[in-house]
């Protein structure tokens, strides 16, 4: 899956290190008629660079801002969960809208999530057709019913 | 030896028993004695008595006689002799019983003897008198009277009766002085004689209390409660756990010999001293002791000790308090048991089911991604290519996919199955009646098309882990409303008996049922009765409940006739 949306026009970061679940997450989301850029990082590290406008993202302009941020937890280099927490803690950024897209159930990331200030928490489900259901779903309620924070820097 | 003890003993009793009668015959005789001299002290005064009023009588019918004799000379009428008639044979014998009653004492027989003749004369001086005046009238007699000597015969009578009257007087002056004094000695014989009986009868029980009982009875009961006592503190001192008594303010009041091994203390340096200051959290020592003294024990209380040398011993204390025969209590017994190699293998099973979960996380997890993807391009494929695809490539892509979920679901179980034989088993009351109701309600809605007779009978609430139990009725309904999905009018019974140890708890449905030469498989991980196709499944959720149900002490079975239905039955205990 190629990343061709100009990163200052991103309404989605898609921060997934699988990249079948990338395809399919994007493909759900495509299916929608509404406007909704995707941005694809394959890792936290990558994720918070982006975020933050910093390393290989260090260009991005600061003042745009993703509608939603869909977090994987289980990520290379840098997990989800860190991820969010830095997300969350800084005042720039705790605005923006997180939703864990995970397969994991325990309970004890769950609970992780929601205390570090997680907007939504979705459970991949296991058949590809809910699970496209779900990001569909999700995906147009973040973006077309939800209204997105004004982010000021 | 104890006989010849014995003997001694039995010797000095009959000794001290001996003097005993000795006194009591002693006083016995000697009042005896006085009793028989007062008898004869009391004879001889009556005697003197008798003796001072014979002789009076005697005088006094001798003075009658002269009397009347002289009466009789001066009227020369009868009537004046009657007196003297009286008289006169009286006189002889009284003189000779008077002579009987002075026999013993020669002065007054001498003086008796002296006396005879003057009564022989004065009495025939009478008769002549009277002689004279009858015959020769008045005068004579007055002349003879005056002429004879019969006054000094009389006077002589008289002065020897005086003398025998003042020898009697104090004869008997002397005898009753005697009687008093015989008396007298015998009263105080009588009352010393009581006394010394008395002490020496005080005497004989102290001496048979101390020694001759003490003897008997002391020194056997003591060895025997020196050999108990002994026996008790050898297998104080033998216990390999170390064993302290701890006093109501905390000292340490006795220890054994594996205290002194662990602590490397010696025993004369640890009492006395705070219990406390020998483990490596003293304020919970103290909090533990403080326990017992408030609730009476503390069970499997943990605590370190560290020796001298900082040597470190993990343990578990019991301790409960004692109390003497008043019912107060005296202080803290206390018995720790080394809990090295038990907290040992407590780490490591921690560690090990620690280690597993993360095993099942990152399993889960991994399992899933692929199979998500199977399924998802599979998808990709029908949907984008399905027009190229004829009926057979459907047919193929389906089963390709129904078989990711299967998978799935085979992972989602295994994951649950192995958490629910980690977990701690937390127990509580649970109100079972509510629980089924509440899972029911849950299963039905997924088939809310489904008719179901459900009844629930009489569910005692149960001391379990109240999620583990969701979990057992959740496979045991579902499985009855799964199996009962092709009988036409399904019938549900959840219900319980019980005893006095257990409650048995049953789900009966009247649904396909099993053969039950089957029954050791049911309950077996992954073991399945009938296909996928029949009814779905894993076959993870019988295993589920047997090992919810063993893990709280009790067990699981099944009846069932193929066709007709089966019961679940589960038992859990009641304590």
């Amino acid at each position: 899956m190629e990343n061709n949306t100009n990163i200052n026009e991103v309404d989605v970061l898609m921060v997934e290190d699988s990249p079948n679940d990338a395809e399919l997450i994007a493909r759900a989301l495509s299916k929608l008629n509404i406007a909704n850029k995707i941005f694809w990082v394959k890792d936290g590290a990558e994720a918070l660079e982006f975020v933050f406008c910093t390393g290989k993202y260090a260009a991005r302009n600061a003042v745009t801002y993703p509608k939603v941020i869909l977090l994987d937890l289980k990520l290379p280099k840098v997990n989800g969960l860190e991820v969010l927490a830095k997300i969350k803690t800084d005042e720039r950024t705790r605005a923006i809208p997180v939703v864990i897209v995970t397969s994991s159930q325990e309970d004890k990331d769950l609970k992780e999530a929601y205390k570090l200030g997680a907007n939504s928490y979705i459970v991949k489900p296991i058949d590809a057709e809910n699970f496209v259901k779900a990001l569909s779903e999700a995906g147009l309620y973040w973006l077309a019913i939800n209204k997105p924070p004004i982010i000021k820097l | 030896m104890a006989g010849i003890r014995r003997l001694k003993e039995k010797l000095i009793n009959a000794v001290l028993i001996f003097l005993l009668a000795v006194v009591f015959l002693v006083v016995s005789y000697i009042s005896y004695q006085s009793l028989l001299r007062i008898d004869t002290d009391e004879a001889w005064v009556i005697h003197s008595y008798q003796v001072s009023t014979n002789i009076g009588v005697l005088l006094s019918d001798l003075e009658n006689m002269e009397t009347s004799d002289r009466g009789y000379i001066i009227a020369g009428q009868d009537i004046f002799l009657e007196p003297y008639n009286t008289a006169l044979p009286k006189i002889y014998p009284e003189f000779q019983s008077l002579q009987e009653l002075t026999k013993d004492n020669s002065a007054e027989q001498q003086r008796l003897s002296l006396m005879k003749p003057l009564i022989d004369e004065r009495l025939a001086e009478f008769q002549t008198n009277l002689a004279l005046r009858r015959d020769k009238g008045l005068d004579a007699a007055i002349a003879a009277v005056s002429a004879g000597t019969g006054k000094e015969t009389m006077d002589a009578i008289r002065t020897i009766v005086a003398d025998m009257q003042t020898d009697e007087a104090s004869l008997l002056q002397a005898r009753t002085q005697d009687l008093t004094q015989v008396n007298h000695s015998m009263e105080s014989t009588i009352v010393w004689g009581a006394i010394i009986g008395l002490l020496l009868y005080l005497l004989v029980n102290y001496v048979i209390s101390k020694f001759v009982m003490g003897n008997l009875v002391e020194k056997p009961l003591l060895e025997r409660e020196r050999q108990a006592l002994f026996y008790a503190r050898s297998l104080i001192e033998a216990s390999l756990d170390p064993l302290v008594t701890i006093s109501p303010e905390g000292k340490i009041t006795d220890v054994n010999e594996a205290v002194t091994k662990v602590t490397e203390v010696p025993r004369g340096e640890l009492i006395g001293t705070d219990f406390s200051e020998y483990f490596t959290e003293p304020q919970k020592a103290r909090d533990g002791y403080e326990q017992a003294f408030k609730f009476g024990t503390v069970t499997d209380y943990p605590l370190t000790i560290k020796s001298k040398t900082g040597r470190l011993t993990d343990v578990l204390y019991n301790a409960s308090v004692y109390k003497n025969e008043e019912d107060k209590i005296l202080g803290v017994f206390a018995a720790a048991r080394d809990y090295t190699l038990a907290k040992k293998a407590m780490e490591e099973t921690a560690k090990a089911n620690k280690e597993m979960e993360a095993f099942s996380y990152s399993v889960s997890h991994d399992l899933r991604a692929p199979l998500r993807a199977i399924d998802g391009f599979t998808q990709i494929l029908v949907e984008d290519y399905g027009a190229k695809l004829d009926d057979e490539g459907r047919r193929v892509a389906s089963i390709i996919r129904a078989s990711t979920v299967q998978m799935g679901h085979l992972i989602d179980d295994l994951l649950s199955f192995s958490r629910l034989g980690r977990q701690e088993v937390k127990k509580s009351p649970v109100d079972m009646r509510s629980l089924v109701g509440e899972v029911y309600a849950e299963i039905k809605k997924s088939v809310p098309a489904r008719k179901i007779d459900f009844t629930v009978k009489e569910l005692p609430s149960a001391n379990a882990d109240v999620n583990m139990m969701r979990v057992v009725w959740t496979n045991l309904l579902s499985n009855a409303v799964k199996f009962t999905g092709k009988k036409e009018n399904a019938i549900i019974e959840v219900g319980s008996t019980s005893d006095n140890n257990e409650i048995t708890y049953y789900v009966k449905d009247n649904g396909a049922g099993f053969d039950m030469k089957y029954m050791d498989k049911l309950f077996g991980v992954f073991q399945r009765l009938h296909s996928v196709e029949e009814f779905e499944g894993t076959g993870v959720g019988l295993a589920n409940v047997k090992r919810v149900v063993e893990r709280h002490g009790g067990r699981a079975w099944a009846e069932a006739k193929v066709g007709e239905g089966a019961t679940f039955y589960f038992t859990l205990p009641k304590a």
